[in-house]
């Protein structure tokens, strides 16, 4: 059992850092912690592809005359995880975007303060 | 020249989106958006009655670069009419939403509102295009984003808040099928559709990671679902579908969400393949969600006070039409749901644009308020009475055939036949007990003994135009149902 979970030790931190980022982003009334819990669920799937992508003792994917294709590590996760990393900046990006204008509305970052004083809001409209 | 279409105008619809906010001359900016609108609608016109007729579908690598390596887009007959309705949606919607866009949207922001449009949509045509899982992840994201700020784009603190829970919603959903794509790419070291297929076949053949298998296409199931707002995942939906302008409500409830639901049936029709998701038991969770979606969503809206609410409960009920029909694992199944995807897209689009129109005449958003709205504004509470009813089931109207078509499919299931015709009658049941009163309060009088004359009011043809077109698609879906059920049909046989 230690074994196979030492074996597996990216997979495995990869769940529990998806698990703990998902009930982080769920659970937490906070914006900013559901923020950061979303950054480490993202994080924890980045995790998962590029261990996946590696090859035990494989170089960096860049072709040298000669060499066969065990030698290196397979690009393609890489290329994955680059890409998961743009969308996961800007979903941050807007995030925090969102976060900061209803700081200014409600001074406050507790999405539990903010949806009670949004719906005393639209009642006194 | 067909075979450029599917590229030509995703590209020739994110060019012109980038652009579109350099532009500087007032009501410049929507215009453009739908001029290239009205563009991409008859390219895809084009390219369905060329594929339709031919018979064909084909592949279109990127830079020509071939299969294992190389991106690709695919078209074929479904694709096009997707890709037509979708556009001519996005036009309408826009034109009828014009009105609103003015008052709600500062005329400095107009131009960064027209590039989320024109993002939003090129990210639909994308989706429905695109032949690769990880393209598709891609363009959901974008969708997500842009759909995000098109909700806050009104800047009133309702909507931000409505925003914040939308996205936190959708990137939840994007966190669940990121992951099932990774584990599905880590099981099978394919990304594309067609490379997918073969890999999924070998692995169901051979018996090996079935587990993983099933893990992967439950959690794309289940993020696609969040994202499309399937009860019991629609807790987003009608606070952003109503506090957002009336554009992004008729887009986001009309389009939107069908996105999402049309890589769905990509990865069930051409990942995973029938076979397995029926195996599985992956049909019947996609049926009871969809059950339980229809009456309990129908159930939401009947409580509903505010008029833009009771439309987007009433959304979440008819996405649950398009999961029960995906879940009857069927060819008609499939078709009816395609049916419901163009049906739904038409109407409810349209009785957003007609919501908005009596609104802004009447002033108000909530039933007390609303009460002889349609006499203020008589096309609007045209397009509210013709989708209401529509969606009712009332016979030569889209959503009329489109219940016709999911019964119809319902027919030939194995266990799904009784639950599947219950649902459909409870649910039309609930809609007309919510859409009848709705109809007749706004042709009511404000005031009983008052004397409350129509009203016509001169000017915003172009939104007067767009609900005329509307209620024409309307009547097109629901009266031209053989031939675009053979479309569809022909579509997914090409698949």
């Amino acid at each position: 059992m230690l074994e196979v979970l030492v074996e597996q030790r990216f997979y495995v931190t990869a769940v529990l850092l998806f698990s703990v980022g998902l009930a982080a982003l769920l659970l937490h009334p906070n914006l900013i912690k559901k923020i950061i819990g979303l950054n480490l669920m993202d994080t924890a799937v980045f995790l998962f592809l590029a261990a996946m992508g590696y090859v035990d003792g494989g170089k960096a994917p860049m072709v040298e005359p000669g060499a066969e294709a065990a030698a290196y590590i397979n690009p393609v996760p890489g290329g994955l995880v680059l890409t998961g990393i743009v969308v996961a900046v800007s979903t941050t990006a807007l995030f925090l975007a969102l976060t900061h204008r209803l700081y200014q509305k409600y001074h406050s970052v507790n999405l539990d303060v903010i949806l009670m004083l949004a719906r005393r809001g639209t009642e006194e409209e | 020249m067909s075979y450029n279409i599917p590229f030509l105008s995703i590209m020739l619809t994110l060019v012109s989106g980038i652009l579109v906010p350099l532009i500087r001359r007032e009501g410049g900016a929507l215009r453009l958006i739908r001029g290239v609108q009205l563009g991409v609608a008859g390219l895809s016109a084009l390219l369905l009655v060329r594929l339709s007729g031919a018979g064909a579908s084909f592949s279109y690598p990127m830079g020509h670069i071939p299969a294992p390596w190389g991106n690709e887009l695919r078209a074929g007959p479904l694709e096009a009419l997707l890709a037509l309705t979708f556009s001519v949606v996005m036009l309408l919607s826009l034109s009828g939403g014009a009105e609103d866009l003015r008052r709600d949207v500062r005329p400095d922001r107009q131009g960064w509102y027209c590039l989320l449009m024109q993002l939003l949509f090129g990210a639909l045509l994308a989706m429905v295009y695109t032949d690769d899982l990880f393209t598709g992840y891609v363009f959901v994201e974008i969708a997500a984003v842009t759909a995000c700020i098109a909700v806050a784009a009104k800047e009133s603190g309702r909507s931000v808040v409505a925003a914040i829970r939308y996205l936190i919603f959708s990137c939840l959903g994007s966190g669940l099928v990121l992951l099932g794509i990774a584990m599905l790419y880590c099981i099978t070291g394919q990304l594309l559709f067609s490379g997918l297929e073969e890999a999924v076949a070998r692995l169901v053949q051979s018996g090996e990671y079935s587990l993983p298998l099933v893990v992967s296409a439950l959690l794309m199931t289940l993020g696609l679902s969040i994202k499309s707002a399937q009860f019991p995942f629609h807790a987003w939906l009608p606070d952003a579908h109503a506090s957002a302008t009336t554009a992004s409500s008729a887009i986001l409830s009309g389009l939107v969400l069908k996105g999402y639901l049309v890589l769905l049936l990509k990865l069930i029709l051409r990942v995973f393949g029938p076979a397995l998701i029926v195996s599985t038991y992956i049909d019947d969770l996609l049926f009871l969600l969809g059950l339980t979606g229809m009456l309990f969503a129908s159930v939401a809206a009947l409580r509903q006070e505010e008029v833009k609410r009771m439309i987007a409960y009433s959304s979440s009920a008819q996405i649950s039409y398009i999961f029960l029909a995906l879940g009857l694992g069927s060819e008609a199944g499939w078709t009816a749901a395609c049916y419901q995807i163009l049906a739904h897209a038409m109407t409810k689009s349209m009785i957003f644009v007609g919501a908005g129109e009596m609104i802004r005449a009447s002033g108000g958003h909530y039933w007390g308020e609303l009460r002889g709205a349609a006499r203020l504004a008589p096309l609007g509470g045209a397009a509210f009475t013709v989708g209401g009813l529509s969606l009712c089931g009332l016979p030569l109207l889209a959503g009329f055939s489109a219940k016709y078509c999911i019964a119809a499919a319902a027919l030939d299931a194995e266990w799904q036949t009784a639950p599947a015709l219950f649902g459909l009658a409870a649910s039309s049941v609930l809609n007309a007990m919510y859409y009848i009163p709705a109809i007749l309060a706004i042709w009511g009088r404000a005031r009983a003994n008052e004397d409350a004359p129509l009203v016509w009011m001169r000017g915003n043809g172009e939104g007067k135009c767009a609900i005329l077109l509307f209620l024409a698609g309307n009547l097109l879906l629901g009266t031209a149902f053989g031939p675009v059920r053979g479309l569809i049909q022909q579509g997914l046989s090409l698949f």
